[in-house]
């Protein structure tokens, strides 16, 4: 079975053989169609996460994973050939996380596919069932694998941590794979959205979907937005960046009362925030930690109608994992990269994406 | 147009009030009827004659302490709250125990002048019509009751009764990303604008086979049943198309005292029943801006308009399948 690996964190991936998974009671064997690639799996695969030291190598990313149902143990639980999603968080389901719902929060995963257990560069993997979210078969399975992760995530920070509510003032800022799924589910939520980034390709992808994009870096960016307000302030800051400038930005944007969620993060960044804004302001500052599995569904929901969609700026073959890699280095990706892991798609650049 | 006592209203020459300070006083344009004005003309909502009714007011400001310009053109929140009461202090002064309706606790719009408080006045978007701006009033308090669900987008929602204000549910509900929608209503004509609305399916209410098919749309029941219907036999249906752990809101007034009702379903699906009451000034606010981005579109919701010495027959026939809105024109276009 091919399979794409780490085999050491100063050499690129490498293709390597592997056994056919086994297929324990209450699992569905899944053909993997498609997997996203973010940055965490470059940090995998260059060993600078925390667990790096103690991953056993060779080790197979990949955790944005789209499938299709081969068999289930026991036999006939799904549909053979039907289309899924993988939840990539594992948990326990028995620590103080777990048994308050928190399942993101989980102390003690059993897996956390991709990351410290096999992932999704490789042609077939076993996931138990509850781990599975159905995806519509009008979705192309090249969309569904960035839907987990960068779809799921986007999800949660705007509507179940951010509240996001008809009329409200929102700011994403960064319209990577999460920020740019992020803003178009606040504006099919019916929200006034504007999108901050610094790259001219993604600004452009994000103006095509309707999105209100601007430049970060605009040193009036602050001003016109809250010109835009009456002076007051936006209700809503979605930081998909998490480096010092955004959360300056975020904590300048919010009106008194406002709410900053922090959905994404650097090992050694810190949130700074005026005394005085937080306690006189009453702002909440709030993070968003991936996505429940009921908030995978509701995001899944939504592309399947139409109302948001899957921003996928590269797709290519398995084997091309490294250049994909480069690729996402340089920052030339807009939304997600995508590996069609099964060949269903030749690998070429999705058509109107850059 | 005063109400003598139940079923006797009549035309009469009134001295115009003057507006007391912190108070503005309008030339009423439009009013429009709602079910509470109908239960107030036949005394099933007893009040104290004679009394001037009709609570959904737009009317031209003519002095007011807010320094409006004259002529500008507002909406009236009719719910009257005394500022200072417990509830106030909450934010939630649509409970005001000390306060009063417009149109029911003390006159309302279906008069030529009317004096009202100037922080109840909000000023009418330029895209809104005459005969539109009085719904804003009823979108105030569909989205005072939406704001107790709080669904959010994705989130299944199934309406049940797509009169007006179900409409506007559906509508809401639409442009807050609730997904799918489905409305339930008898009337064909209706389910076919719930379409045009924002609802993704539509069934018949007399269909036996209804709540199934809204649990299976669903996938499982709605996260989220709005009852605009207003009768315990509808509200009985919201509990079985709600999902485990789902929210009812009981947002039609239900004036019957009892009826037979799934209470074990209730507890057994876990389901919580809020039962939202007028709306805050707040809510007003937030309707006007839904109405001015063009997240709900009023127009098609009027169906009736009628000048004001005909409004003892609207009240008198009630309406017809047909009838969504009626407008009372109080006075001429200005």
């Amino acid at each position: 079975m091919r399979a794409m690996a780490v085999t050491a964190y100063d050499e690129p991936l490498a293709p390597i053989d592997v056994a056919a998974p086994e297929l324990p009671h209450g699992y569905a064997l899944l053909e993997v169609m498609a997997c996203g690639v973010c940055f965490s799996d470059m940090k995998t695969a260059r060993g600078l996460m925390p667990y790096s030291a103690e991953l056993e190598l060779p080790h197979v990313p990949g955790h944005e994973i789209a499938g299709r149902v081969v068999e289930t143990n026991p036999p006939g639980l799904m549909r053979t050939g039907e289309l899924v999603t993988v939840y990539h968080y594992w948990p326990c389901g028995r620590c103080a996380a777990c048994r308050r719902g928190d399942e993101t929060l989980c102390s003690d995963l059993e897996s956390w596919v991709g990351f410290t257990h096999p992932g999704g560069f490789q042609e077939r993997i076993a996931v138990p069932l509850g781990r599975l979210i159905t995806v519509p078969d009008s979705v192309d399975p090249v969309e569904a694998a960035p839907m987990s992760c960068a779809l799921g995530t986007a999800y949660r920070s705007v509507v179940t941590r951010g509240g996001v509510r008809p009329g409200m003032r929102v700011a994403v800022l960064g319209l990577g794979g999460v920020g740019i799924h992020a803003a178009q589910i606040a504006v099919s939520a019916g929200a006034r959205v504007a999108g901050y980034d610094l790259h001219e390709p993604t600004l452009e992808r994000a103006s095509e979907l309707g999105i209100d994009a601007r430049r970060g870096d605009d040193p009036d960016a602050v001003q016109e937005a809250l010109d835009g307000t009456g002076g007051e302030g936006l209700d809503l800051v979605i930081d998909t960046v998490g480096h010092e400038p955004t959360l300056t930005m975020a904590e300048r944007l919010l009106r008194p009362g406002g709410r900053l969620v922090g959905v994404g993060y650097a090992p050694d960044t810190a949130l700074t925030v005026p005394t005085p804004r937080l306690v006189l302001g009453e702002l909440e500052l709030v993070g968003s930690r991936f996505a429940h599995r009921d908030d995978l569904e509701n995001a899944v929901r939504l592309v399947a109608v139409g109302q948001v969609r899957p921003v996928i700026g590269l797709v290519a073959a398995l084997e091309d994992v490294n250049d994909v890699f480069d690729a996402l280095e340089r920052g030339e990706v807009v939304g997600r990269a995508v590996l069609d892991v099964a060949g269903a798609r030749s690998p070429r650049p999705v058509p109107g994406d850059r | 147009m005063v109400l003598e006592a139940p079923e006797r209203i009549e035309l009469r020459k009134m001295v115009a009030p003057t507006p007391a300070p912190g108070h503005t006083s309008l030339a009423v344009r439009t009013v429009g009827i709602c079910g509470t004005d109908l239960s107030i003309f036949h005394g099933t909502i007893p009040v104290a004659y004679p009394r001037i009714i009709g609570h959904e007011i737009v009317g031209l400001v003519e002095e007011s302490s807010d320094d409006l310009p004259l002529g500008t053109r507002v909406l009236v929140n009719p719910n009257v709250a005394c500022g200072s009461c417990d509830r106030c202090r909450e934010g939630r002064e649509n409970l005001c125990t000390q306060g009063w309706l417009l149109g029911r606790d003390r006159d309302g719009g279906l008069g030529e002048t009317l004096v009202v408080p100037s922080e109840n006045v909000f000023v009418v978007p330029d895209a809104v019509s005459d005969h539109a701006a009085p719904s804003i009033q009823m979108l105030s308090t569909c989205m005072h009751g939406q704001a107790m669900v709080d669904f959010g987008a994705g989130d299944p929602v199934v309406v049940i009764g797509l009169g007006v204000t179900g409409l506007m549910h559906v509508q809401l509900a639409s442009a807050a990303g609730a997904s799918p929608i489905v409305g339930i209503t008898r009337s064909a004509a209706k389910r076919a604008l719930a379409e045009r609305m924002g609802a993704t399916h539509t069934l018949a209410a007399d269909d036996a086979a209804a709540v199934t098919a809204a649990q299976e749309i669903t996938g499982g029941g709605g996260a989220v049943v709005i009852e605009c219907a207003g009768t315990v036999a509808t509200l009985a249906v919201a509990v079985h198309v709600a999902r485990p752990g789902g929210r009812i809101l009981a947002y039609g007034t239900i004036t019957e005292d009892g009826g037979p009702f799934p209470y074990y379903q209730l507890y057994y699906k876990e389901l919580a029943v809020l039962s939202p009451r007028a709306a805050t000034d707040d809510d007003v606010g937030a309707a006007v801006g839904a109405v001015a981005a063009g997240a709900v579109d009023l127009e098609p919701l009027v169906t009736d308009r009628v000048p004001l010495e005909r409004v003892g027959d609207v009240l008198a026939r009630g309406g017809g399948p047909a009838t969504l809105k009626v407008v009372v024109e109080v006075s001429e276009a200005a």
